[in-house]
């Protein structure tokens, strides 16, 4: 039996997590599902998984320990991130960020990714990423063109 | 092509995540790069090329003209001209339907867009700008501060490198509350302007000087009720300039710099932090003495090696740090144990104790 201040949330894969209601409430989507219908204690998010889920609830139970300090925040984020070195995950991460409506996570990551886009050279992003190039060669070097003083000074690789 | 360990087991899935992330997780993933990267990505594909990251609020420009003082491929005039010509589109066409712009960076190493640069900045402050920082130099500076004057949006600035202060009469920003000054030198009109651009900003609470030159100055005034936070660094060199520090509601003072020629000082009774660090010829001990005295109610307190000497040389009495529980100290210098038993016997409610460096 859930006590009252804690609910359950059900990820999509069926696995259920306890979770107070003052840290699941940092997420917009759960405070305004909680808002609504107050005699529930187990929320189902049919579109993250339980691995996603178990690490949204550690950034979010981080978070409310952590309460408005904000350089305790930033070493509990760089926690958070240390170990996050699966591409897949984070991007998992930011999709489940931004249905949950977890501002500061999805800063977060958003965040981590830029750092890894910047100051490289468009064929290195492409590497990295996978970004399938579909401009026929004449459109590519218009746009290169047009944009010639945003390729210079870039890293190749 | 190295990879490090994200970069490889991305690659080894051979999926584009990225790509299918919806518009506005792209859009905010630009927002944390420079415009440069920003504009670099809409040649990876037709995805990157059709988004309209500066269309989507929050807006942030961050513009850094110095990659063209190396090209590598072009010839840095047409670099330079498609620099201009992409400013010119965003305040023109691309920014025309945004309600607002929530920072602009202009660092500029080029010479040759004086009246571009006025003319961008100009665009972004009739975009409710609240954010402005200019790392640039110019001749004329007056048209720039006539196009600061009286906005109200803006609350934050930071102006820095060669261009000196040209204010209208009666500058005011009624709304700023955190101003950066960085090497910026103060001769002719400017001397004068200094004290009337501080004196124009009423809200002001947070306030920096880093490595400006205020040697020619007679006298500084910082007069507020609203200053919370004050800064200087690397800018008293040799001064002769008289500081009048009344912010009485002050709650973090960060000194490290050279010691004025003298103070007028109000008692700091809010303060929470000080940070001492004041270099100074021998004679200005007691000066250091008058500045750590106005810091007597501060709970936490840091003295540099040399400011714990002047205290230990100066002729006026260390005051009762009544509220300080927190006090580091650099070395302890020249006169070792005792200066730290003044400093202890001083400090009464003291429960933590920092060597910084031994």
């Amino acid at each position: 039996m859930a006590e009252e201040n804690t609910i359950t949330l059900k990820s999509s894969d069926g696995k259920e997590f306890l979770i107070s209601k003052k840290a699941a409430t940092l997420s917009e989507t759960i405070k305004a599902m909680v808002e609504e219908d107050n005699s529930s204690s187990v929320f189902p998010l049919t579109v993250v998984d339980s691995k996603t889920l178990a690490d949204v609830i550690t950034f979010l139970n981080k978070h409310v320990d952590c309460g408005d300090d904000d350089d305790k925040k930033k070493s509990c984020d760089e926690e958070f991130m240390a170990g996050k070195d699966d591409m897949k995950d984070l991007f998992d991460l930011v999709v489940a960020a931004n249905y949950l409506d977890v501002k500061d996570l999805l800063d977060l990551i958003c965040g981590k990714i830029a750092d890894m886009m910047q100051g490289k050279s468009p064929e290195w992003v492409r590497k990295t990423f996978n970004i399938q190039n579909d401009f026929s060669p004449e459109e590519e070097a218009k746009v290169r063109e047009e944009y010639a003083w945003a390729h210079e000074g870039v890293e190749e690789d | 092509m190295e990879f490090n360990p994200i970069e490889r087991k991305l690659k080894m899935e051979g999926i584009d995540w990225i790509s299918n992330m919806p518009d506005s997780i792209l859009c905010k993933i630009l927002y944390y790069l420079p415009t440069k990267d920003v504009v670099a990505t809409s040649v990876l594909s037709t995805r990157w090329k059709n988004l309209s990251p500066f269309e989507v609020l929050p807006i942030k420009l961050d513009l850094d003209d110095s990659m063209m003082l190396h090209p590598k491929k072009y010839e840095s005039s047409s670099l330079s001209s498609s620099f201009i010509r992409f400013v010119d589109k965003l305040f023109d066409k691309t920014l025309h339907d945004v309600p607002c712009v929530d920072e602009l960076v202009l660092k500029c190493h080029m010479h040759c867009y004086e009246a571009k640069i006025v003319s961008w900045v100009y665009a972004a402050l009739r975009l409710k700008l609240r954010h402005l920082v200019l790392d640039l130099s110019l001749d004329q500076s007056n048209e720039l501060f006539v196009s600061l004057k009286d906005n109200t949006a803006l609350t934050s600035l930071e102006l820095g490198r060669y261009f000196d202060l040209c204010l209208p009469n009666n500058f005011t920003l009624p709304n700023l509350q955190c101003l950066h000054l960085h090497n910026l030198t103060f001769h002719g009109e400017g001397k004068k302007s200094i004290n009337e651009l501080l004196a124009g900003c009423p809200k002001l609470e947070k306030l920096w000087f880093t490595r400006c030159n205020l040697r020619p100055l007679g006298v500084l005034y910082i007069q507020s009720f609203m200053l919370k936070n004050f800064t200087t660094e690397d800018s008293w060199n040799n001064s002769e300039c008289h500081l009048v520090l009344e912010t009485p509601n002050l709650e973090v003072l960060s000194y490290c710099d050279c010691s004025p020629r003298s103070y007028t000082l109000s008692s700091f009774e809010s303060l929470l932090a000080a940070h001492v660090d004041v270099e100074g010829p021998l004679f200005s001990d007691d000066g250091v003495a008058q500045l750590v005295d106005a810091c007597s109610s501060t709970t936490k307190l840091y003295l540099a090696a040399s400011s714990i000497e002047a205290l230990h040389r100066s002729s006026l009495q260390l005051p009762l740090f009544q509220n300080l529980t927190c006090l580091s100290l650099g070395c302890l210098g020249f006169y070792g144990w005792s200066s730290l038993a003044r400093l202890l016997w001083s400090a009464p409610n003291l429960e933590s104790l920092v060597f910084e460096e031994v």
